[in-house]
């Protein structure tokens, strides 16, 4: 009788903290499970047969909500030494430098372009930089068995996001978002992307997902899978060689350093 | 036989770019503390319009191979912070108009420094290329480089050279201030090279084209700059002083040899360059105030060298359908003074007559034709990572107080990341007593190969 109560009880308490939680809450917690203080990984970026392996750095800035993300592409020799920061703001809008060493120089990206692709891959530059839960409203749709293999023991929340405002829209390109969130660890596993005309245009897959921080219970997918259906192209996204807070300093995320290649 | 030994080089070239670039980098994965890179590519002009060069035409502008080898240091097992960047440049080139072709081969190191950085302040040390400005293309704040337009390549940064430099910044709060205050400088100055039309230079003068680089490493010919910038994310802007030379040489007659060279003169000059976003715009503003030594109307040389003058450039960006973008600037030119060397006069009739000459051809050349004088630039680009062709339409022209032009069109392929073709056209046109009118006949078809490693 107590086996069975407990067999209950942990295939109920998914169920039973989601109706205790109200998606914003689902969310929040989603922030708070993956939001690493600061990191450091090596990336492989993969479309098709192109292969561009760069560093990640990335660092929640001092108001505690927004990221700064510099990436340093290694490979191949045409894009050795670019640069790419991106700096989130209050705003909405993020601010994104990209240095090109071929020109010793710094260009802007502006709004319309941070939708597009990133390096010529799936992703784009704002998939690159992490959403934020202010940024979104949120409706539970259902809970239900998660997609794939690795979590398919656990269950889902899915939650449709949609941005609360026109810039955010702008900004990523999507309309809404919808998201599997695990509700053991809170991370996401799966994710449908619809465009500005509501079409479903991109299907984004968390793997690999795994504790990097065990003081402050920090999660991090190492394998991210993303596939736009447009163009049918799929690009894996996989993070290896990850270090965590080992002492990123700020100055790393400014244009002096961005144009710093050696 | 020329031809047979650029053959020869290019096929080298090739090879150790293919075959050099894993064994290096193998060598770095055994633990070495070097980064090599490098890239070869070939280059193929042609004129479109009929040249003669003594009695026979010529149609090849320019065939050449070209190797760049380098590599980065990293030196911070030694002392944090120390690396070091060293990039050579070997070239191989048969260049018309000369008849028979003039074959020239040249090494030479691109760019060589050690660099060290810690607590906010960089210190970079020896053979550097240090660009300044935020405009594309025409950069009046870019006061350290040179351009050796000579050199037919699509890519302006191919041409460009610098100098021997010492390059310090500065930003306070242990790097994390926007503020930077960047400080140059450099042992001498490199000469840029224009393309000289046939019909700019007087007849009858012994003429030297272009001046004998490089200059001395002395105090004499020693270049100071200092830039203090605000590189805020969302903006920024900078100020700048330079205290060196022109880096356009203007012709000047030795009445004691009866000879016309080419002088780079000191100038001094102040300017500042600012960018920032507005939704799905980028707009970019450069100035400066140039000063050179020679111009004070109290010398009078007013009309045989070019006066002060404000250059500004005003440009806007933004990116449009999927795959395109559009850029277009303004390019204002205001001389101080009406520079007309028709008002030159002497005492002796054969001195004014070969003055006014040679002032006739500074005024084109440096295109100081009239007091002022608006452009503009405008580019359209096409350019899709899931595509391998790629296109880009660049034209540059003055239309105000005079007509001219340069339309450069261009279609690339990727046959991988590493290797790109481009083909393209060189189109002047215009005004035939304008800067860009009086190169038509320099107008040319271009091919060139690039392998990146």
């Amino acid at each position: 009788m107590n086996k069975l109560t407990l067999v209950l009880t942990v295939l109920l308490l998914p169920t039973l903290v989601l109706a205790a939680m109200n998606p914003r809450e689902i969310m929040i917690k989603n922030d708070e499970a993956r939001r690493v203080h600061e990191f450091e990984a090596q990336c492989k970026l993969t479309t098709g047969e192109k292969i561009k392996n760069f560093t990640l750095y990335r660092k929640v800035q001092k108001d505690g909500i927004h990221d700064s993300t510099l990436t340093r592409f290694h490979e191949p020799a045409e894009v050795r030494n670019e640069g790419i920061l991106i700096v989130e703001n209050a705003t909405g809008r993020n601010d994104v430098l990209l240095y090109l060493p071929n020109f010793k120089k710094i260009r802007r990206v502006e709004s319309q372009q941070q939708s597009g692709s990133f390096m010529g891959s799936a992703f784009s530059y704002s998939d690159i930089a992490a959403p934020h839960v202010d940024d979104y409203t949120y409706k539970t749709l259902r809970e239900e068995k998660c997609p794939g293999a690795e979590a398919s023991a656990q269950t889902c929340a899915v939650i449709e996001c949609t941005p609360a405002n026109d810039d955010v829209k702008e900004r990523t390109g999507y309309s809404k978002t919808v998201l599997w969130v695990r509700l053991d660890n809170y991370m996401w596993v799966s994710g449908d992307y619809y465009d500005t005309d509501g079409t479903l245009f991109k299907k984004l897959e968390a793997k690999q997902i795994k504790m990097v921080d065990t003081q402050n219970q920090k999660w991090l997918a190492h394998d991210l899978v993303v596939q736009n259906l447009k163009t049918k192209d799929y690009t894996h996204l996989e993070f290896s060689k990850v270090k965590v807070n080992g002492g990123i300093p700020d100055s790393t995320f400014t244009q002096q350093n961005l144009q710093k290649t050696n | 036989m020329k031809l047979k030994a650029l053959t020869l080089l290019f096929l080298s070239t090739s090879l150790i770019g293919t075959l050099g670039a894993p064994a290096l980098a193998h060598a770095d994965e055994e633990g070495a503390a070097l980064h090599p890179f490098g890239r070869v590519y070939t280059d193929q002009y042609f004129y479109t319009q009929n040249r003669t060069s003594g009695n026979t035409a010529s149609s090849v502008a320019q065939s050449s191979a070209s190797l760049w080898l380098g590599t980065d240091v990293d030196g911070t097992q030694f002392t944090h912070g120390l690396n070091g960047h060293f990039l050579g440049q070997l070239d191989g080139f048969l260049r018309s108009p000369t008849h028979p072709y003039d074959a020239t081969s040249s090494v030479q190191l691109r760019e060589g420094y050690f660099s060290y950085a810690a607590s906010g302040l960089d210190v970079r040390l020896g053979q550097q290329i240090i660009p300044w400005g935020k405009s594309d293309g025409v950069n009046p704040t870019d006061y350290f480089t040179a351009k050796n337009y000579t050199l037919l390549n699509p890519d302006d940064e191919v041409r460009r050279s610098g100098a021997p430099s010492l390059n310090l910044s500065l930003t306070p709060n242990e790097g994390n201030s926007p503020w930077t205050l960047q400080t140059v400088v450099q042992a001498y100055d490199p000469q840029t090279q224009l393309l000289i039309p046939d019909s700019a230079l007087p007849t009858g003068l012994a003429f030297s084209k272009y001046p004998k680089p490089p200059r001395a490493f002395t105090p004499e010919f020693a270049e100071f700059g200092v830039k203090l910038a605000c590189l805020r994310n969302d903006f920024d802007f900078s100020i700048s002083y330079f205290r060196g030379y022109n880096h356009f040489a203007e012709y000047v007659f030795d009445p004691n040899t009866s000879a016309v060279n080419p002088v780079n003169t000191r100038q001094t000059a102040v300017g500042g360059d600012a960018s920032f976003t507005v939704s799905n715009f980028v707009f970019r503003a450069e100035s400066a105030i140039l000063m050179p030594d020679n111009a004070k109307a109290t010398e009078g040389l007013n009309g045989l060298v070019e006066p002060w003058h404000w250059d500004t450039v005003l440009g806007v960006e933004r990116p449009f359908l999927e795959n395109f973008r559009v850029q277009a600037q303004l390019l204002i030119r205001s001389h101080f003074e009406d520079a007309n060397p028709q008002n030159y006069t002497s005492l002796n009739p054969l001195v004014t007559a070969v003055q006014r000459a040679v002032g006739q051809a500074n005024q084109l050349i440096l295109n100081y034709q009239h007091q002022n004088n608006i452009g503009g630039t405008l580019r359209l680009a096409y350019a899709n990572e899931a595509s391998p062709w790629s296109a880009d339409v660049y034209l540059i022209g003055y239309f105000a107080s005079g007509q001219d032009f340069l339309l450069r069109p261009e279609l690339g392929y990727k046959f991988f990341d590493s290797l790109r073709l481009l083909a393209g056209i060189d189109q002047y046109g215009g005004e035939a007593s304008r800067p860009l009118g009086a190169l038509k006949n320099q107008s040319d078809v271009f091919f060139e190969g690039k392998y990146t490693f």
